[in-house]
């Protein structure tokens, strides 16, 4: 009964090994590819053999390429409202995972025609599922390092309007007070925008979409500082003294 | 008359009766201070109570004062340095960098758009020979030899 065992648990070990080192080279290249053509060549056999390593070795690399993905997801430091969305697309990436696990189970006893069929099914599901995770990873990620963006411009816009509730007390300043209109509508849009990608990532939407909150909210921003440049100038033809 | 004799003297020496007697009158009759009254009490409880209020007054007013909680009030000298062009520039250059790095996350998915499109078409024709498809996917990366997982798998899967 034990040597009867003995033969699938050395190959779930040694599938575990393959797959732990297929995943330690993931540079694939056109050769990899040029590599199973030719043994196409030499044999169904050494086309079977080439297949399913290089299969293996790409499908051990899309695991690897999530679990960095998660790892870097969970070093970022979020808050506590932005925990949810991190737990949420974490646990995503280990349902990934997992799928990768189960399909490397697959590659193992496949022949030609399946290790075809596997890698046409990894294909088309990270097309329709991963590729959207990877994308929404990478906009919460940018996301999360914008945030600071958003304070200092804000504390920044304060600043600005004591000065130039203070230039007003020696009489009308018309371009300050408009151009200190304009940062004020700007900052207020880029944080609007930035609150409606928060709920983009709760709701799940689609990335470009999340994305497309996050750039037009940086836009804003950005262009509150061009607001700023103009009070500055103002401030410093008013002032003799060097702000 | 020495010293020494003249100190001994010292021991005679007694007030003068009268005095005696109308400083003995003067203690018997004394009275003690009349116990505190309440009003008394009341107003001093009340002075403690003001004391008090007004040293935790101004001790939290320094609190706040050394933490900034007063950075935006009328009272604090307004500072120029918030429209100092060297620090606005920094801070203004920290968003165009995360602008222009949403803009490479958003052409990386157009990349992987285009790739899912051409796998598509490669899926799309059956009769294609193995081979074939194999120098397709490869021929999509001919500028640089590495191909992404994508592209492997698209090329496996003919």
């Amino acid at each position: 009964m034990f040597f009867l065992l003995l033969p699938p648990l050395a190959g779930i070990f040694l599938g575990s090994v393959n797959t732990a080192r297929a995943a330690d080279n993931c540079i694939i290249t056109s050769s990899d590819l040029d590599a199973v053509t030719a043994a196409a060549a030499q044999g169904l056999m050494a086309e079977l053999a080439a297949r399913r390593a290089l299969l293996t070795r790409t499908i051990a690399c899309a695991k690897a390429e999530a679990q960095s993905l998660q790892n870097n997801l969970n070093g970022l430091s979020v808050s506590d409202d932005e925990k949810t969305i991190r737990a949420q697309l974490s646990d995503r990436l280990n349902d990934a995972m997992n799928y990768y696990d189960l399909e490397l189970e697959k590659v193992g006893g496949a022949g030609i025609t399946g290790t075809q069929i596997i890698a046409k099914e990894v294909f088309a599901w990270r097309g329709n599922n991963y590729n959207f995770l990877a994308a929404q990873v990478a906009n919460f990620t940018l996301w999360v390092k914008s945030q600071n963006l958003f304070e200092t411009a804000l504390a920044r816009l304060r600043s600005v309007e004591s000065i130039v509730s203070f230039l007003e007390q020696a009489g009308a300043q018309n371009e300050l007070r408009s151009n200190l209109a304009s940062a004020q509508v700007l900052v207020q849009a880029a944080r609007n925008k930035n609150d409606s990608a928060r709920n983009a990532f709760l709701q799940s939407l689609p990335p470009d979409q999340t994305l497309a909150l996050i750039q037009q909210s940086l836009q804003s921003l950005s262009d509150a500082y061009q607001k700023f440049f103009d009070i500055s100038t103002v401030v410093q033809t008013l002032l003799p003294i060097k702000p | 008359m020495n010293l020494f004799q003249i100190l001994k003297q010292f021991k005679n020496i007694e007030p003068d009766p009268a005095f005696k007697e109308t400083s003995r009158r003067a203690i018997l009759a004394y009275r003690p201070v009349a116990p505190t009254t309440h009003l008394w009490s009341a107003q001093r409880t009340l002075w403690r109570i003001i004391e008090t209020g007004a040293a935790v007054a101004l001790t939290g007013f320094f609190v706040l004062l050394i933490t900034g909680a007063f950075s935006g009030s009328r009272f604090v000298p307004v500072q120029y340095s918030a429209v100092d062009p060297q620090s606005l520039h920094a801070e203004a250059q920290a968003i165009d960098i995360q602008i222009q790095l949403a803009n490479v996350t958003y052409a990386e998915s157009a990349v992987e758009s285009t790739v899912q499109t051409a796998g598509g078409k490669l899926l799309g024709n059956p009769k294609k020979a193995s081979s074939t498809a194999l120098s397709a996917a490869r021929g999509t990366t001919e500028a640089t030899s590495t191909i992404t997982i994508d592209q492997a798998l698209q090329g496996l899967s003919q």
